[in-house]
Order: structure tokens, then sequence, then C-alpha cells
């Protein structure tokens, strides 16, 4: 379990998407990271479709961690987000990196179209002129707390295959199998122009549950707006790999163009549909 | 002694041995030898044409009940050959000489399958999960030692696909990884 943490650590060890080439040494198991990563597509997933609340923002990620001897990492992205009023979503980034994995070549430039109503998803690989069609997934459950945990299979669609794959599971982790966090409601404040309501809850890893001479506490902020239906800021602590600062801003509420939410017409459509696509769920509580 | 002496000597001793015979219990003894030769002769032949008829008809089996190879599902896009081949010019051929003899075989395309991993968790504990991003990706093996999983040393570098689940902010919450088989 520790060599897994350590992985972990090293996964994510720089905060965030952002990281550096790394090597590491955990008890007898050499862990080796970094190295280049390749696209192949993606697909947005989560969240109910929110209808009637059209908006365009730019959203920007910053990372820092302090090492051991004061040294500091910092990185920062930026992508941009749209929603029409029917629900559709379409996200522009890149993607320079993944935990310490770099992009071959340049960043990435990563645009993905996600379509609620008509239930598709599109990847658009904007070099080769190709738009990747997948199906949506809800994520999470209708129902079901994002503090829960659950589990979603998916029997059917299996991204960048025609053939129906055999599942999907992500096991939400959550800390209440350690110790429940500490939940704090931090009231109403207006950011961007917009109505947040803010909660922090404080995860504490009691002293020597990995190794650690005293208690660690992961403590996440979240802002959340009622009327995007979304989170516009969150902050991320946590001591071992440092923090994550998110933000929503140059927020409109126009609506966004139609044409955004379709697949250019030089585009090449390259289905990944399934025709059984059957999703099951299972709530573990 | 001449040789002449001793080939009437010889002579002489053939003539008395003529009527001799073996005893009557070497003889049986022989030919029951002879007999026991003879058949496992015939086992022996008969167990070799029993063999090459089975290695026949497990040929037969094979070929017939196997599938004809097709492209598979997602091909590779080929760049044509550097070096031009030479057109040729096919004769013309009339419609009768192309009239089918045999009815159309249905050629079942062999279809690629994924298999997968669980999600591994990369985040312990992790902020709660609104929405986010399923990235495809290729990554080096080492990725699947990061979450526990055994590598050899030796295929460290070798490239893998993995599905990484995004929080909205970007942090990397779960990973599995993605093996494809022909089914």
């Amino acid at each position: 379990m520790r060599v897994m943490i350590a992985g972990l650590v090293l996964f994510i060890g720089s905060g965030s998407v952002y990281a550096q080439e790394s090597a590491g040494v955990m008890g007898q198991v050499k862990v080796v990271a970094g190295g280049n990563f390749g696209f192949v597509s993606d697909m947005l997933v989560g969240g109910n479709p929110v209808k009637g609340s059209p908006y365009s923002a730019e959203a920007v990620t910053e990372t820092t961690q302090t090492l051991a001897d004061g040294n500091r990492i910092a990185h920062k992205s930026t992508a941009t987000l749209y929603r029409d009023s029917s629900g559709r979503e379409r996200r522009e980034q890149s993607l320079p990196a993944i935990g310490p994995f770099t992009a071959q070549g340049d960043a990435l430039q990563i645009i993905s179209i996600s379509d609620p109503v008509a239930g598709v998803n599109y990847s658009l690989n904007s070099k080769e002129r190709v738009a990747v069609k997948l199906p949506t997934l809800p994520f999470p459950p209708p129902g079901i707390g994002t503090k829960d945990k659950f589990d979603v299979m998916v029997n059917g669609p299996a991204m960048g295959v025609t053939t129906a794959g055999p599942v999907m599971i992500y096991k939400s982790v959550t800390s209440s199998e350690r110790v429940a966090p500490k939940v704090e409601q931090l009231g109403w404040k207006l950011i961007e122009g917009l109505q947040a309501e803010g909660t922090r809850s404080t995860v504490t890893i009691p002293a020597g549950e990995v190794g650690n001479d005293r208690p660690i506490e992961i403590v996440d902020e979240q802002w959340r707006s009622p009327d995007l239906q979304m989170i516009i800021l969150s902050k991320h602590s946590d001591p071992r790999m440092g923090e994550t600062a998110y933000s929503l801003t140059n927020i409109n509420r126009t609506e966004p163009s139609p044409a955004l939410f379709q697949v250019p017409p030089d585009y090449t459509i390259q289905d990944k549909m399934p025709m059984d696509v059957k999703i099951e769920r299972k709530v573990v509580r | 002694m001449s040789d002449e002496s001793v080939q009437d000597l010889l002579r002489a001793l053939a003539e008395a041995d003529a009527s001799a015979e073996a005893p009557l219990e070497i003889e049986v003894r022989l030919r029951n030898q002879f007999r026991s030769r003879k058949r496992q002769q015939v086992w022996r032949l008969a167990a070799m044409w029993a063999a090459s008829a089975a290695a026949v008809i497990a040929l037969f089996v094979v070929f017939a009940g196997r599938k004809p190879a097709v492209a598979p599902a997602n091909p590779v896009v080929m760049s044509p050959p550097a070096v031009k081949v030479p057109q040729v010019a096919a004769p013309p051929i009339s419609q009768t000489a192309i009239a089918p003899s045999r009815r159309p075989i249905a050629v079942r395309p062999r279809q690629r399958q994924e298999i997968v991993t669980d999600f591994f968790p990369l985040m312990d504990p992790a902020p709660p999960f609104e929405r986010g991003q399923l990235l495809r990706v290729e990554l080096p093996a080492s990725a699947m030692q990061m979450v526990g999983l055994p590598v050899h040393e030796e295929r460290l570098a070798d490239r893998v696909q993995a599905d990484v689940l995004l929080g909205e902010e970007g942090l990397p919450r779960a990973i599995r990884f993605v093996k494809y088989e022909s089914k």
C-alpha cells in the first residue's frame, strides 16, 4: 500500500497535470516516473446537463509545490469553456502534461464537445481534422451525492473501438473509510459577479498511518454557483502534493455561437458509438 | 595336411550331418519368434496408418473451421510504397466468364475487444468529483508501476494505453489500463 501511495504521489506529485521528470525509491521498489504521453481521445464526463444557463469562461488552474529545501514548482494552465441553453458543452484546452508525463512534441490542443441531448461526445483532432464520436456517460448517477461512494459500470462503450468493451468501473475514493471529513459551510460570496456558496472539507490523516510523525491535513475549499450549477472557485491543499487553485474568470452569460457545439464541416467523423450501450449503476454506501 | 585332405574331411562331415535335424523344441521356439515379429510389424504399420489418418482429419478440421483473415477494426493507415509498381492492363473479361460458380461466403470481420483494468485512484483522499474529462492516452508502462502493478524492468519504456480521469480543475483522479484483444 505504501508503494502504491508513493506511486500516486509521484503521479500527481507536482500538484496537477503539470510536473517534471522524476524518480523515487520507496521501500524496496524503485518507482520510475516521467516520459511522454500520446493523446488518443477524450470525453467530458460527469454532471447532469444544465439547461437554460448558458455561459462562456476561462478556467485557470494554478499549482504550486514547495519542496523540502524551500524550492517551489509552479504551473498554470487555462481552458476555455462554453455551454449553451440546451446544455451542450465545449471545452478547449492545451495539455502539456498529465502528472509526470509530458506531451509528445508541442502541448496538445484538446477540444471536446458534449451534446447530452443527442447523447454524444466529440473529441476533435484539429491537426488531422478528425472528430471521434463517443457516447456520453452520465456521471455520477442521478440522485447520488458527490460525497457518496459509488460505482458506475458501463457495459458497451469502449473508447476507440467499435465493439462493446467490457466494463468501466470508477470507484470514487472518499476519506470516509479512514475518517469522516470535517465539513464547514463558508457562507456566500460574490465571485466574478455570481453568488457562490462555499464549503470547506478537511480530512486528517492521523499520525503514523502513512509513516507520518504528525497528522496530515488535506483541505478542499469549493465555491459553487447555484446559477451556473458548477464550481467557480476551488482550492485543494495537500502537504504531500502542494496546492491547486482553480477559478473561472471572464464569465460571460450570453449564448455562445451554435457553431461551437458542432463538428466543423471539413472534419471526418469517426463513429465509435457501439450499437448496444447499456449502463448499469450500482450504489455502494 | 594338404588342402585337398581338409576338403575331403569337411565333405564327409557334411554328408554325415545331412540327415541331422534341430531338436523339435528349438524349431517350435524359432517359429513362435518369427510369428511374433510378424505380428508386431503388422501392428506398427496399422498404428502408422491410423496416426497419418488422424493428422489429415485434424488438418482438415483446422482449415475448414478457420475464419478468413480480415483487416482489424481500426486499420492502420499505411503510406504508399516508395517504389512505383508498373500497372499492367488486365485483359477484358466477358460477363459470362465471371458468373459465380460458388455461393458467396459471408465474411465475419474479426473484432477488437478491449480489456480494461479497474480504475486505480490517484488521489487519496480526493476532492469531490462533479465533472471532468476521461482521456485515452498512451503512456510508458512505468505508469503501471506507479499504481502498484508489476512491470518487468525491461518493459518500463513500452507504450501502454490508459484512461485517465481528470477532475474539472485538471487533477488526475484515477487511471485504468487498456489492452486490446482480437475476438
